[in-house]
């Protein structure tokens, strides 16, 4: 049963001028959010992943800019807001956790402290009772003894105990959003799992609509209930978790797949896809996959496919699949 | 089950360093007693039964004696009093100037650095300003000043410490430079650290984050400039006293307690030895303990 969605993103651009010209690294991103489910977003190194998720908060690095589109909040577009109204959602509604757990929180502060924070800007909570708020957010997302760990400071803490002080911060705001850029790529595959079984469960709890960043198929499967699939600042499929992993439609999705080990069968060495991401800024004519696309023709390299209806809620722009 | 912390908070790792660094540690130890003497200098003219204004033309230059441990002066006031006065009158234009510089410079550096852009350059310019201006002359006008005709009331004009304020308000003018630069560039630098980018998402706006997620991590580079410029500045107000320009009699410094006794130097070398040893140790004290405490607060800084 479909919701309605709590976040429309609609033809999101991103484009970076250089001397080279302007390379569009996030080009015409669609997609809808609904509370309670999870979306994944996966693609290689430099495709334009984290960009789209920077895009949806206002945070794009210069030179980079946000060149066209609408993400819409409950309805209110957030890039036409001030950067005043648009803090006032960061944090609240829409929050984010970062792929280094690390480096994102301040070595200065201790913990507890830091998540207080989050509460400070939102709600002008005094001190004292962000502080209780705060430890008892560390006792929700499993930290142990978290009176005692509130006055800890980020590098007295393992990086799983990082992390899930960074979904505490994420999550003390009960945002209707959350984006989750990587967030167990820097951790060992055990404490992977809890953080994801964390994630889950606050999602159960709050109904958080998350946006799951990530480049490994293994973890987006676990999680998500839609993935997408990015490839040089385009969507190229966008489908049910299920069916996107038992019989992906575009070829990169299957090359993607198909380079992954498997533990079921012996295939020996996973066949690595060849060549490597174009270059943004001087893309092939015609579809973007297609000087490295198995399949390819001679109308890939003339015309652009679009991501077209597939039946069964599956979405893909290939012009062999869906033309 | 409460499992202990491994490993210490930043500020205790930071003092157990500096314990370490033995140099600095006395340096901190000899400024604490210097500060404590100077303070404490109206109840040692108590103790002693004198003060550093009484003229006695009958006791002049007399040796160290009971009641004047260092003996007196070319006007017979004493010169241990004289000499813990002025260290008041220095150790406080050290310090306030230096203070005063390192929340100007911090302010602009932090505006600079993280804005950047155009208000960046505009700052940075104006500091390159600052710094082209040749000090000395520019000093020596300022504090030949006519300051009635600047507008300030005649009660504050007329008052005995104006030169003690003009001095703090010249070198803080001029000295927030070094501060302002170093804060601008460490800014830059965290501005881009993953942590400030979260604060963003989390929502800080651009003041919260500069003072809340920036500032605490700025701590230490701006207390070492501190410490060092403290020193400079009691150098400097030595200068200006020297040049008549400081702190003006009656109020002893040790700045014109040198000034003072360059004329009686063959006669009685001992008043330009006082002051003059004074200043020294404070200001190696006060680099020794900046040197201490760069390396207590910056680990990683290399050793110099």
């Amino acid at each position: 049963m479909p919701r309605q969605p709590v976040l429309e993103v609609r033809d999101l651009e991103v484009t970076f001028a250089s001397e080279r010209g302007v390379a569009r690294v996030v080009d015409g991103v669609s997609f809808d959010l609904a509370p309670g489910r999870t979306l994944g977003l996966v693609g290689e190194s430099g495709c334009g992943k984290s960009l789209t998720a920077l895009a949806l908060l206002g945070l794009v690095p210069p030179p980079g800019q946000i060149a066209g589109g609408t993400v819409r909040l409950d309805g209110r577009d957030l890039l036409a807001l001030t950067e005043a109204e648009r803090d006032a959602v960061r944090g609240r509604r829409i929050a984010m956790i970062f792929q280094e757990p690390m480096t994102a929180l301040n070595p200065v502060f201790t913990v507890g402290d830091q998540i207080a924070e989050v509460l400070r800007v939102h709600g002008g909570v005094p001190r004292r009772q962000a502080l209780e708020t705060a430890v008892a957010m560390m006792g929700r997302v499993g930290i142990a003894d978290p009176q005692a760990r509130a006055d800890a400071f980020p590098h007295q803490l393992s990086g799983g105990m990082r992390q899930r002080v960074m979904i505490a911060m994420a999550m003390i705001c009960r945002p209707d959003v959350l984006i989750a850029d990587e967030p167990t790529t820097a951790l060992d595959v055990t404490v992977q799992a809890q953080i994801l079984d964390l994630m889950l469960g606050m999602q159960a709890e709050f109904g958080t609509a998350i946006l799951f960043i990530s480049h490994d198929l293994g973890v987006v499967s676990e999680v998500a209930d839609d993935v997408m699939v990015m490839y040089a600042g385009r969507i190229v499929e966008h489908s049910p978790a299920t069916s996107l992993f038992s019989a992906p439609l575009h070829p990169y999705t299957l090359g993607l797949l198909q380079a992954l080990p498997r533990v079921d069968r012996h295939l020996g060495r996973p066949p690595a896809m060849r060549g490597g991401m174009p270059d943004p800024c001087a893309l092939p004519r015609g579809c973007r996959y297609s000087d490295r696309c198995p399949m390819a023709e001679n109308m890939c390299r003339t015309r652009e496919p679009s991501l077209n209806g597939a039946g069964a809620g599956r979405w893909v722009a290939c012009l062999k699949v869906a033309p | 089950m409460t499992a202990p912390l491994p490993g210490r908070s930043p500020l205790a790792l930071a003092m157990a360093r500096f314990r370490r660094h033995r140099l600095a540690a006395a340096s901190l130890a000899l400024l604490v007693l210097l500060a404590l003497f100077a303070a404490a200098a109206p109840m040692i003219a108590w103790v002693l039964g004198v003060d550093g204004e009484t003229v006695d033309l009958m006791g002049r230059f007399a040796g160290p004696s009971a009641a004047h441990p260092l003996g007196t002066d070319e006007l017979g006031r004493d010169v241990l009093v004289r000499l813990l006065y002025g260290g008041r009158v220095s150790l406080l234009v050290g310090i306030t100037a230096a203070l005063a510089s390192a929340v100007i410079g911090t302010f602009i550096g932090l505006l600079a650095g993280y804005f950047g852009g155009r208000l960046d350059a505009l700052l940075m310019r104006l500091t390159d300003g600052i710094i082209a201006l040749p000090l000395l002359p520019l000093l020596i006008v300022l504090a030949a000043l006519d300051l009635g005709k600047l507008g300030l009331p005649e009660w504050l004009e007329a008052s005995e410490q104006i030169s003690l304020y003009r001095i703090v308000a010249i070198v803080a003018v001029v000295g927030w430079t070094t501060v302002a630069r170093l804060v601008r560039g460490a800014a830059l630098g965290l501005r881009e650290r993953d942590f400030v980018q979260a604060a963003i998402a989390q929502g800080a706006g651009p003041m919260r984050i500069m003072g809340i997620h920036i500032l605490p991590n700025l701590a230490s580079p701006i207390i070492v400039a501190t410490t060092l410029s403290a020193g400079n500045v009691i150098l400097l107000e030595s200068v200006l006293s020297f040049l008549g320009l400081g702190i003006q009699p009656p109020m002893p410094s040790w700045g014109n307690l040198l000034t003072n006794a360059q004329e009686l130097i063959w006669s009685a070398p001992a008043l330009a030895f006082y002051p003059g040893i004074l200043i020294f140790l404070t200001v190696i004290a006060l680099n020794f303990l900046g040197d201490g405490l760069q390396d207590a607060l910056d680990p990683k800084a290399t050793a110099r």
